[in-house]
């Protein structure tokens, strides 16, 4: 203990030494930077310099840039999303067989809880702050956020958090498997979570709770922003629908994650300090899942009204005419908000809780149905008769839809009280999350990376291969999530390692074949997902440079919104001062003075 | 027609949220009339304010709204002049009328005949 | 606005301390949920010292060490407070440091809120006499 104690003595010493020199160095070079005139050449490698911000990768990490700060953001959860796709790939892979292909059980629970938490908290929660941070400023005339450093601090929480989540995965084999990754499902239900006595537990606690802490102060800045930063020609009855739905999605947050916060530290003062919050001497098992649900289910909700957003935002400019309806998008999105609060028991239906007590979360939850019902009519009712342009984020928009139904309606089905007895923890519940999760979140979020691609890469991607991304992750998800939805019907039950039952739980030779086809899809949304990667990456190096600040031609329909126009003044501006008067705007590979920022020097 | 002092067209536009709200009153009633558990004072209390809580909040953040938003529309048309270059995805007010042909900006003020 | 490209140059947009208070944030809660004593220490003062050194920098206040000690003694108090509300007495003494769970994190913040406090002291006594 006591040699421990030392060398992390010495370690946190290297580290001050460490972090006094950044310091030192970083004020140095602010302290002389002269505020107008050229910059200073503090980058070796001879990058053109802005004012306003060092070169290379100090840039990054010093940002407070609300676009660079969601080019992190998107960086980051790309990443998430690409680790989250290994696992899933993985789980896949071994239940293709009935005993289990690569995985022992611990291994598998490691990967499945794993694979859940990335997925929410890692991917897509920070995708959509990264879409937020860029273009919420642009959308309301903001100049950035109303606190830009503590947007910028709420991004580095995130990479450390991750680190703790995953932490498990990289201990494991150093510390000869003391410290293992968490296996509680991403729902941490008590007692389990509390009995285990892995550090990893702790560990991934810690990152979530870290996770939490950051969408927080997101959701806070979200809403000083849009409240109080809003350009002059803007206000409540022009407020752009993708606001909205990040107002209330950040309403939600506020709510929502501080609960989730103290959970975890009293699940982990349960674990480490011997409280008896959700012993059955204390609490109960129960509490847990009251606490944990009412932060959950507004949570799915936190995911699920951005990427609505995204869609009415970006599905009318493909189809030529304006959202129908939009006030009733927009009241609707502020009714989800509220009713999320009041359904969280659906989850916990077949737990024996009061019959009276449960018909009443039933009732609320079949309330809810009908505003995001009201928003699918308002899609297919833009789209009717419109003059449809499919691109990609179009077909991601309608993909959006069509998967949003299926994933809507199963929901409803599980909401009644007699269904979900029968359904609770099969593959039912987790083909229906999956179709509003891939099928709906993931796919509004590819339409809007492409729909925008060009304003923070100044390029434009490849249309075929985003066209193929489309149909494989379309035909990928509903083959996989279909499956699965049979897979519960058969009475698969979900979070198993192999399914080698006897028949009288499932038929084994009907599960096999659903599960060799849920694999077959997942391979099929995997080769999709490769593609995307590949064209981001591509398609940002060499993709043909944008000349025009309406790249989709929405000026033709009177729909370029604000962000438009400020990529075009910032095209514009490049060209114009371009080399004159003393801005080095120097634009060697297409940077422009200051929003180059969203480009030149990264990637 | 005027009712909580809302126009005729926001009044339209709110009555999404009126669906969901009368689907709560529905089971407030329905409960109230058949309880095939019987009553408790304490799980009866709590499902009955589960049910009226959510009722009134939604309420109440409807009618905030609405008001946010008619204000803000009565300021733009007393700013008169209608400058109204960007009109994209801004307000598509009532909700019938415009939609047929796609071209927008033009009307978008939308509240004339109010 | 953003939107005018070469007028807003002026406008700092980085900022070298968002990453120093969430790292410090980070091994703060490490340090005191793990129970490591120094990554507690340290994390608490880089933490403190971040946001010091952050609040000056964008002007809500003109010096940082004001805000160090500040900061120093709420830890402090937290520190005290909860000890001596939830531990017997007999519990508070200095050998049984490194015993009790509890004690043992009470005491790694009470040592960075009292470091903190020295630290902004000797700060702004430094501060003052030089110049
Ligand atoms: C149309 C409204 C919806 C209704 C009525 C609904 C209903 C339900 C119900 C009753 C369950 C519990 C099933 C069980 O465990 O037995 C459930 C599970 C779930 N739903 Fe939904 N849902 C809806 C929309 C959504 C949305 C929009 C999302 C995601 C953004 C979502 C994500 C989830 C997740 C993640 C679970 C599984 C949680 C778990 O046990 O791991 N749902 N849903
Ligand atoms: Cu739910």
């Amino acid at each position: 203990m006591a040699v421990g104690d030392l060398l992390l003595t010495g370690l946190m010493a290297v580290l001050l030494v460490g972090i006094i020199a950044a310091l030192t160095r970083i004020e140095n070079w602010r302290s002389y930077t002269p505020l107008a005139g050229g910059g200073t050449a503090t980058g070796e490698d001879g990058a053109v310099l802005n004012r306003e911000k060092p070169a290379g990768i100090i840039r990054w990490l010093t940002t407070v840039d609300h676009k660079d700060i969601g080019l992190l953001y998107g960086l980051y959860a790309i990443i998430a999303f690409a680790v989250g796709g290994i696992m899933a790939t993985l789980i896949r892979v071994q239940l293709v067989v009935p005993g289990g292909a690569i995985l022992g059980a611990n291994a598998y629970n490691s990967i499945l809880t794993s694979h859940g938490i990335t997925m929410l908290f890692l991917f897509g929660t920070p995708i959509i702050a990264a879409f937020a941070n860029y273009f919420i400023p642009l959308l309301i005339g903001a100049d950035d956020m109303a606190f830009p450093r503590i947007n910028a601090i709420a991004f580095w929480l995130l990479p450390p958090a991750a680190l703790l989540i995953w932490a498990g995965f990289f201990l494991a084999p150093v510390t000869e498997n003391m410290i293992e990754p968490a296996q509680t499902a991403w729902t941490m239900y008590t007692p389990l979570s509390a009995e285990q006595t892995n550090p990893g537990v702790d560990l991934m606690l810690l990152g979530l709770h870290l996770s939490g802490v950051a969408a927080t102060m997101g959701a806070i800045n979200f809403i000083a922003t849009i409240f109080t930063e809003r350009g002059d020609d803007v206000n409540w009855a022009n407020l752009d629908i993708f606001s909205w739905t990040i107002l209330t999605q950040s309403a939600l947050i506020l709510f929502a994650f501080p609960l989730l916060g103290s959970a975890l530290v009293m699940l982990l003062m349960d674990r480490n300090l011997a409280t008896t919050f959700f012993a059955v001497e204390g609490g109960g098992p129960l509490l847990w899942q009251h606490l944990f649900w009412f932060f959950g289910h507004p949570e799915v909700y936190i995911l699920v009204l951005p990427p609505m957003g995204l869609v009415s935002l970006i599905l009318p400019k493909f189809a030529g005419r304006k959202l129908f309806g939009f006030k009733f998008v927009v009241y609707s999105t502020l009714a989800i908000g509220v009713l999320s609060f009041g359904v969280w028991a659906h989850h916990m239906f077949s737990t024996g809780m009061d019959p009276r007590l449960r018909a009443s979360f039933m009732a609320v939850s079949l309330a809810i149905a009908i505003p995001s019902a009201v928003k699918t009519f308002n899609w297919i009712t833009t789209m009717w008769n419109g003059r449809l342009r499919l691109t990609s984020p179009m077909l991601f928009c309608i993909g959006f839809v069509s998967n949003f139904i299926i994933g809507g309606v199963t929901g409803v089905f599980l909401a009644a009280i007699p269904v979900d007895l029968v359904l609770h923890d099969t593959y039912y519940v987790v083909g229906h999350f999956h179709y509003i999760v891939m099928g709906a979140i993931a796919f509004a979020v590819f339409a809007g990376i492409y729909y925008w691609f060009p304003v923070f890469t100044g390029r434009m991607y490849q249309r075929t291969l985003g066209k193929a991304h489309f149909w494989l992750s379309m035909i990928g998800t509903n083959i996989t999530f279909f499956a699965m939805l049979a897979l519960g019907y058969l009475g698969m039950p979900r979070r198993y390692a192999t399914y080698e039952f006897d028949g009288a739980i499932a038929p084994l030779a009907q599960v096999s074949t659903y599960h060799l086809l849920a694999t077959t899809g997942a391979f099929i949304l995997l080769v999709g997902q490769l593609i995307f990667i590949w064209n981001l990456l591509q398609s940002w190096l060499e993709g043909p440079k944008i000349e025009d600040g309406d790249p989709w031609n929405l000026e033709r329909d009177g729909m370029l919104d604000k962000e438009w126009e400020w990529y075009d003044r910032k095209l514009e501006t490049a060209i114009t001062d371009g080399g004159e008067d003393e801005t080095e705007s120097a634009l060697t590979d297409g940077g422009v003075p200051e929003g180059d920022a969203s480009r030149s020097d990264d990637n | 027609m005027e009712l909580f002092g809302f126009e005729k067209e926001t009044l339209l536009d709110l009555t999404v949220n009126v669906i969901p709200l009368g689907i709560i009153l529905f089971f407030i009633a329905a409960f109230a009339v058949v309880s095939p558990f019987g009553l408790d004072p304490v799980f009866s209390g709590l499902q009955f304010s589960l049910m009226i809580s959510m009722f009134l909040l939604l309420a109440v953040l409807t009618y905030y709204a609405g008001r946010a938003v008619e204000d803000a529309e009565r300021a733009e048309e007393e700013h008169a002049t209608l400058d109204d270059p960007d009109g994209a995805t801004e307000l598509a007010d009532d909700d019938e009328s415009t939609e047929d042909d796609a071209e927008l900006g033009s009307d978008d003020e939308g509240l004339p005949e109010a | 606005m953003e939107e005018q490209p070469g007028l807003s140059d002026q406008y700092r947009t980085a900022s070298p301390w968002p990453v120093f208070v969430a790292l410090g944030l980070v091994l703060s809660e490490i340090g005191v949920f793990i129970g490591l004593f120094p990554v507690a220490v340290f994390g608490l003062i880089l933490f403190g010292g971040s946001v010091a050194g952050i609040l000056t920098e964008s002007g809500y206040v003109t010096r940082p060490w004001p805000t160090l000690v500040g900061v120093g003694v709420v830890l402090a108090f937290i520190a005290a407070g909860l000890a001596v509300a939830y531990l017997p007495a007999a519990n508070i003494a200095v050998a049984n440091i490194g015993n009790g769970p509890v004690f043992t994190r009470l005491v790694a913040v009470a040592v960075a809120g009292i470091v903190m406090v020295a630290m902004g002291g000797v700060g702004s006594v430094m501060e003052q006499t030089s110049v």
